[in-house]
């Protein structure tokens, strides 16, 4: 499962540079010592970045939460326009010759060649959409992390447990969805079918 | 060996010395250095210190009193556990200063260290990386801006096919831009449902591709991934609709080719309506009723029929026979009946008929204003003319662009028929002045300007009517003399300004 978890992390690279930056950077705002700054491995850690448990209250769910929203909102900007033309409109011709922008900085290298023009309308939406879907697989944070949350989740009073309720239980069910690859087939499930419907 | 433990050795040295000599026998057990003596490894040209002071000792002959030695002091062994807790305690990282409790007992790095370790900088790659996908993700918005409008206009049109409004529905797409095949999907729906049906091809053509249709234009790669697949399961509805409308067109020229050629000549008035063979072609098309397996021809044939019943002025009843026929043949094809039935029926005075088909136009489509123009025609012809009126203000008002002129022209025959003059010339004026100008519009203006007593107007009109190489209808000036009232102009059967006897073509 590893491996594939691995490669998993690879195929979408992008959100896992960006989950281990913020990662880091909630690291230092929380003054954890981080023990190994590397995010691309070839083992568990793929993804995320080694450091000391976090011990203080409310701080493990900051560490798992953060991160993850940050992820998450980049992967909704970054998906917007996929979304729109792949998903909305279908629009995979034309959408260069309806854009005032894209014409004119491609207006001479795409100049009657369509397959070209029909390439370049298929794959840039194509692409953010991979970027957006990256970012939304690396939103989870490590299952020991999520553990250490669930400790101090614990001994929260009934009103903030009411209140990270919600996000608490995304991250405790993401964290070991994301660490056997789970998410990644669930959102490239979700992208397929939306494609088509 | 440490000095304590020499000194502990000589002592029991001393003991087991001095108990052989006492029991007077070999004491194997009292011998506990002999092993350590009796190494064989050990060189004898090279004595220890101890073996070297036993010596001694024994040469002495001098007994080694255990209270003489009591006085040496006794080193006491090393406690290894002592220097165990000592390397523990120190940093795992550095190895040389001690750790930092206070984060804990089992906490293993020193406090140098763990600021070294919180303050790791992030990775250079990471951060341009970072700066990288916001570049990306800024041009994103840029290219997804730039679609908005496209975007507000499909949603506005899938709101207004939601409430049924498929002409309005059908002008957002038309200014939406390049919509994609997902949103042809449902132009091409509203086109069928609407009756557009010249709409149907071009969505299909422009938005779509089939690789299973037999054609000399080669599928390229731009089609491939530029366009929706036909066949594919999720583009059924579309196949459909497009394959229906094929058939409906292959039928309709094949009927329409057995008098075009008349049709043609009728419209350029190379021949007459009594050089028709009318008799002959309603039997070819009744021949070939028998043969037609389809409903799309066979209600081809009846339009066909009715088309040249119209044509050749066969009158009101076959008319209405031939349409009946085109209904029942094909009730879906709405779009191909209803209009014209409707009238006819009104025509007929078959009004309960022609307002249950007002309703139905209505249902299919809440923009249809065809609905309400031939209410108010029933309502004209039930001398309701006030509500008429009313009915087609309001669709004045709900039309764009005051685009729907048929309003204004029945708003002004019904204030006619009330003899409200001024009433009508406002309404025939935008028509005649618009884009409804007409030989209708054009005498009917001029009748009304007559009858305003408005001579400047009226000869401007009989100065458009001459200018399109037509002349002055003769129904106005039966009106003009009493030979016929307003009731009998406009609640007959055909046309209320009948061409006079020399045509000539009017510029409609």
């Amino acid at each position: 499962m590893t491996v594939f978890y691995v490669i998993t992390k690879f195929l979408t690279f992008p959100g896992a540079i960006t989950k281990a930056l913020f990662e880091h950077i909630m690291c230092k705002v929380l003054k954890l010592p981080v023990e190994d700054t590397r995010c691309l491995r070839t083992d568990e850690m793929c993804g995320h970045i080694e450091h000391e448990l976090v011990e203080r209250p409310v701080a493990g769910f900051w560490l798992c939460f953060i991160p993850g929203l940050l992820n998450f909102l980049l992967g909704m900007s970054l998906s917007l326009f996929g979304v729109i033309n792949v998903y909305c409109l279908g629009n995979y011709t034309g959408f260069i010759q309806n854009n005032a922008l894209l014409s004119n900085l491609f207006a001479s290298a795409l100049t009657g060649n369509a397959n070209l023009v029909s390439t370049v309308n298929f794959l840039l939406p194509i692409l953010f959409l991979w970027l957006g879907f990256s970012m939304f697989v690396n939103m989870a944070p490590l299952p020991e992390d999520a553990l250490m949350m669930k400790e101090q989740y614990k001994n929260l009073n009934g009103f903030l447990k009411v209140l990270f309720a919600p996000s608490y239980f995304v991250m405790r069910i993401g964290a070991p969805l994301e660490r056997y690859g789970v998410t990644f087939i669930l959102f490239a499930v979700i992208a397929v079918v939306l494609a088509i419907l | 060996m440490d000095n304590e433990n020499k000194n502990e050795e000589l002592f029991d040295e001393a003991s087991a010395i001095e108990e052989i000599e006492e029991n007077d026998q070999p004491d194997v057990s009292v011998e506990p250095e002999q092993p350590e003596q009796e190494q064989p490894m050990e060189p004898e040209t090279e004595q220890s210190v101890e073996d070297e002071t036993v010596e001694r000792l024994n040469a002495m002959g001098d007994e080694i009193d255990a209270e003489d030695l009591g006085g040496i002091p006794v080193t006491p062994p090393d406690d290894d556990s002592v220097d165990e807790e000592t390397e523990s305690e120190l940093c795992v990282m550095c190895g040389e200063k001690p750790a930092d409790k206070s984060f804990g007992e089992d906490y293993d790095l020193c406090a140098d260290c763990r600021k070294r370790l919180v303050k790791a900088p992030i990775s250079f790659a990471s951060i341009l990386f970072f700066i990288l996908i916001i570049g990306v993700c800024f041009f994103g918005f840029l290219l997804s801006a730039s679609q908005l409008s496209t975007l507000q206009a499909v949603s506005d049109a899938y709101d207004q096919a939601g409430s049924n409004h498929l002409y309005s529905a059908i002008k957002s797409l038309s200014s939406a831009g390049n919509i994609g095949w997902k949103t042809a999907k449902k132009a091409v729906s509203l086109y069928n449902d609407s009756g557009y049906l010249s709409g149907i091809a071009s969505m299909v053509d422009a938005y779509f591709y089939d690789a299973s249709a037999s054609s000399d234009t080669k599928l390229t790669w731009a089609d491939k991934v530029g366009k929706g697949n036909l066949n594919a399961p999720w583009n059924k509805d579309v196949k459909k609709i497009y394959s229906d409308y094929n058939t409906a067109m292959d039928a309709y020229e094949k009927y329409y080719a057995y008098f075009s050629e008349y049709d043609e000549q009728l419209y350029y008035g190379e021949i007459a309506v009594k050089d028709v063979p009318y008799d002959e072609l309603i039997q070819k098309y009744e021949t070939a009723k028998q043969t037609e397996t389809e409903s799309a021809g066979l209600a081809f044939i009846s339009y066909c029929e009715w088309y040249l019943a119209n044509m050749c002025e066969k009158g009101l009843e076959t008319e209405l026979q031939y349409m009946k026929a085109v209904q029942e043949a094909c009730p879906d094809f709405t779009w191909l009946y209803l209009t014209k039935l409707t009238e006819l029926q009104i025509s007929a005075g078959e009004y309960e008929a022609a307002e249950a088909n007002c309703k139905k136009m209505l249902q299919i489509n809440a923009d249809d204003y065809y609905g309400e123009y031939f209410r108010a025609m029933i309502l004209r012809r039930q001398g309701k003319y006030d509500e008429a009126i009313a009915k087609m203000d309001a669709v004045i008002a709900d039309y764009e662009n005051n685009g729907f002129y048929y309003a204004y022209y029945e708003a002004g025959i019904n204030a006619f028929l009330k003899n409200d003059i001024k009433q009508a010339l406002s309404y025939i004026k935008v028509c005649y002045e618009g884009e409804y100008l007409n030989y209708n519009t054009a005498n009917f203006y001029a009748l009304l300007n007559k009858l305003d007593n408005n001579e400047e107007e009226y000869q401007a009109a009989l100065d458009m009517i001459s200018s399109n190489q037509a002349q002055l209808s003769p129904t106005v000036e039966k009106y003009l003399k009493k030979q016929i009232t307003a009731e009998e102009m406009f609640n007959g059967v055909g046309n209320p300004f009948e061409q006079p006897a020399a045509e000539s073509e009017a510029a409609e």
